[in-house]
């Protein structure tokens, strides 16, 4: 007992000095002004239209790209998890090597692709099409997100696709279910909780992210991400962009009470 | 009322070239609680997994009622099966487990209540309808799986060594369990299981199978009384074999000496095996039998004492209830009905030459061999009955023969052909008539040459 505590030492102080007290800094910088006095007025100018709007959107995007994700990745899946391990592996890691390249890289590949003078409408004007917005909008900004989180989500479906037992399928069957009822009332069910990390690993990131909207929206749109890295980076109002990131620990924490709900009506079952 | 509800037909079934159903025949009928039985890797689980529908034959079919059961998925087929693991759905309850099938039969409410409340009742589980199913121990999962296969009210039971994964109290009880459930619903049981005991106790019609090919079809008593080789022999509880010669009916010769016996139809002068159960010797006063042997090994089994002894270089086997201490020299004696006579395995010895490296000639015709020529080229090929190449096609044939003996042995044709006035032993699964001329040919790997 009083070894294990020991070893335990290195990792509690790494968490202290890297997590609890960055955490705590932050904190002291939301609930004070520039002047050092303590305000809760960094929270409370949040909650204005603009601010909430700016909440609103980043929500709506972070979850239109989930879904667009689970949507693309779990069919992924299922296909990889249905394969021979040989043709399995090789698929495996061609959906995760792109995350081996830099991100900013792959973001600055899609500006190319989709930008004025970019593949796509350099293609089209050689069939004589005038060339298209493709760049800096919202669109642009979901395709970013959806490119470069989709191997999070499929990678937890497909870990637990792949542990369900043939079995359960093959009971299935045996009992009367076609195909898609076997799917709709037995693998589904069974694959929850992969989705719902899956779904944590999409909408985490994508909640939060500055860079892909900054450079393929081209900051028509302003979300969280950029708000805060604009509040300290350019404004350099160090408070009110902690209070922006408390809220926003916030979101995503309830986010995941959310989910882990369901997963957790789900852990009682399995 | 006992109609056949099941038949295979030439059912064969490969997994990447390996043949795993080697091309197989039976016949299940209705009511029955049969087993396949075999050691892993026999083929039983894969005929079960066809019937079921979870496999596709290779080649030849499965007859339902006498209707091809091929092309018709899995979940259309009127067959449910109790899978090793149980497969109980995770993310439901016993109830809704059991509610499964009917509810893919969109049967209402109510009735899926009766139904789901009837079966918990079947396999003694009322009152479990909301337990989670991993709060279940190992043999009430393994009621619910019944319960859950049974409420789809199959007309055929299929069972995979559902058995196997109990321990050995809960096993004898849940044998017991399984007789009374077959008779209570009243449906065929086909019951897959390496376990011979599980096999006796349980069934009856046994069919034992040895490498993808069913090696006897019988009753309990039929199988253990009577094996026909000496794999079903040891297969089927321990036994004493002894090679025999077959002197007339009703009179075996072994150990140099000749006994009565109660077989017949066997051909004067046959080479046989005799099998002699461990329990069915007796032992005797010395001077009441001229077996007399010496004990070697006895080892307390709980009900009964195992003694190794040997006469005369021939070990015996014996459960006994009366204990003989290592070193003593008994007397054992066993009557006609102990002896069981069964076939030797039957091999063609030829005389045949060998002109050059990998050819051979016998009966007259040339074949290839694997073995190069030594010395004069002088020697025996050997051949087994079931290893030549028959075909009713006589035309270029390098060798033909004239039918002149047939028999009929669980599935399969044993016969004598004479071929260039020398009497060879075959066998085949298709039938032959005595008169008809057939080719042979044989492959070089299955051409054994002895000096």
């Amino acid at each position: 007992m009083k070894k294990t505590k020991i070893l335990g030492l290195p990792y509690g102080v790494w968490m202290i000095v890297f997590i609890v007290f960055p955490i705590f800094l932050m904190f002291l910088y939301a609930v004070r002004n520039s002047a050092g006095n303590y305000t809760i007025k960094n929270f409370s100018d949040f909650f204005s239209p603009i601010y909430i709007r700016i909440l609103w959107d980043s929500v709506y995007m972070a979850g239109i790209s989930t879904v667009i994700c689970l949507v693309l990745g779990y069919p992924v899946a299922m296909i990889i998890s249905k394969m021979p391990e040989k043709k399995r592996n090789i698929f495996l890691v061609l959906i995760i090597m792109p995350t081996w390249m830099n991100f900013l890289l792959r973001t600055y590949s899609w500006m190319n692709i989709l930008g004025k003078n970019g593949l796509i409408n350099k293609f089209l004007s050689l069939l004589g099409m005038a060339p298209m917005d493709l760049l800096y909008n919202d669109g642009a900004v979901l395709l970013g997100m959806v490119y470069n989180f989709l191997p999070f989500m499929i990678y937890p479906i497909y870990s637990v696709l792949i542990k369900i037992s043939p079995s359960y399928l093959e009971a299935a069957k045996d009992l009367g279910a076609n195909a898609v009822k076997a799917f709709i009332k037995v693998t589904l069910p069974l694959s929850v909780p992969g989705i719902i990390t899956g779904i944590t690993m999409v909408f985490m990131p994508a909640v939060s992210t500055f860079v892909i909207s900054d450079l393929l929206g081209g900051g028509t749109h302003m979300y969280m991400g950029n708000l805060i890295s604009h509040q300290f980076l350019q404004k350099g109002d160090w408070n009110f962009g902690s209070a922006v990131s408390f809220i926003m620990m916030i979101v995503i924490l309830v986010v995941m009470c959310i989910t882990n709900k369901f997963s957790k009506t789900d852990k009682e079952s399995v | 009322m006992n109609d056949i509800i099941i038949e295979a037909r030439n059912l064969c079934k490969e997994f990447d070239d390996e043949v795993v159903v080697n091309y197989i025949n039976f016949i299940i009928t209705e009511g029955e609680f049969v087993t396949l039985l075999g050691p892993s890797g026999c083929g039983k689980t894969t005929i079960l997994r066809m019937i079921a529908g979870f496999e596709e034959p290779t080649d030849g079919e499965i007859l339902f009622y006498g209707k091809k059961l091929n092309d018709i998925p899995a979940y259309e087929r009127p067959v449910n099966t109790v899978f090793q693991n149980y497969a109980l759905f995770p993310h439901m309850d016993v109830y809704d487990n059991i509610a499964f099938p009917l509810r893919m039969k969109k049967m209402d409410k109510q009735t899926i209540d009766e139904k789901v409340k009837y079966y918990l009742g079947v396999v003694n589980l009322k009152g479990y309808e909301h337990r989670k199913v991993d709060q279940l121990s190992g043999g009430q999962q393994q009621r619910v799986a019944i319960a859950r296969a049974l409420a789809n009210e199959p007309k055929m039971l299929l069972l995979d060594e559902p058995l196997s994964a109990l321990d050995a109290k809960l096993r004898k009880e849940m044998q017991k369990e399984l007789k009374r459930i077959q008779k209570d619903v009243d449906i065929t049981f086909i019951f897959v299981t390496h376990d011979q005991e599980e096999a006796l106790s349980l069934s009856d019609k046994i069919i034992v199978m040895r490498k993808g090919e069913i090696q006897q079809v019988g009753s309990p008593t039929d199988i253990y009384n009577e094996p026909i080789n000496e794999y079903v022999a040891n297969f089927i509880g321990e036994s004493n074999i002894i090679d025999a010669i077959m002197k007339e009916n009703y009179k075996v010769e072994f150990m140099g000496k000749t006994f009565d016996c109660v077989d017949e139809r066997f051909p004067e002068s046959t080479k046989v095996k005799v099998v002699i159960r461990p329990e069915d010797i007796d032992l005797v006063e010395k001077g009441t039998t001229p077996i007399r042997a010496d004990v070697l090994s006895v080892t307390f089994k709980g009900v009964h004492y195992e003694i190794i002894a040997e006469h005369e270089g021939y070990q015996f086997m014996i459960h006994t209830t009366e204990y003989r201490a290592v070193g003593d020299r008994v007397g054992l004696s066993f009557g006609p009905d102990d002896i069981h006579v069964m076939r030797a395995e039957q091999r063609n010895i030829l005389d045949a030459k060998m002109p050059e490296d990998n050819v051979i000639e016998f009966l007259g015709a040339r074949f290839e061999c694997l073995q190069e020529k030594e010395g004069d080229g002088d020697v025996k090929a050997v051949i087994k009955p079931a290893d030549w190449i028959i075909s009713k096609n006589t035309k270029d044939a390098k060798l033909t023969a004239k039918v002149t003996i047939v028999s009929y042995h669980s599935e399969r044709y044993e016969f004598l052909a004479e071929a260039n006035g020398v009497k060879i032993m075959l066998e085949s699964p298709d039938a032959v008539k005595i008169g008809d001329i057939i080719s042979l040919d044989v492959d070089k790997d299955d051409i054994d040459i002895m000096r």
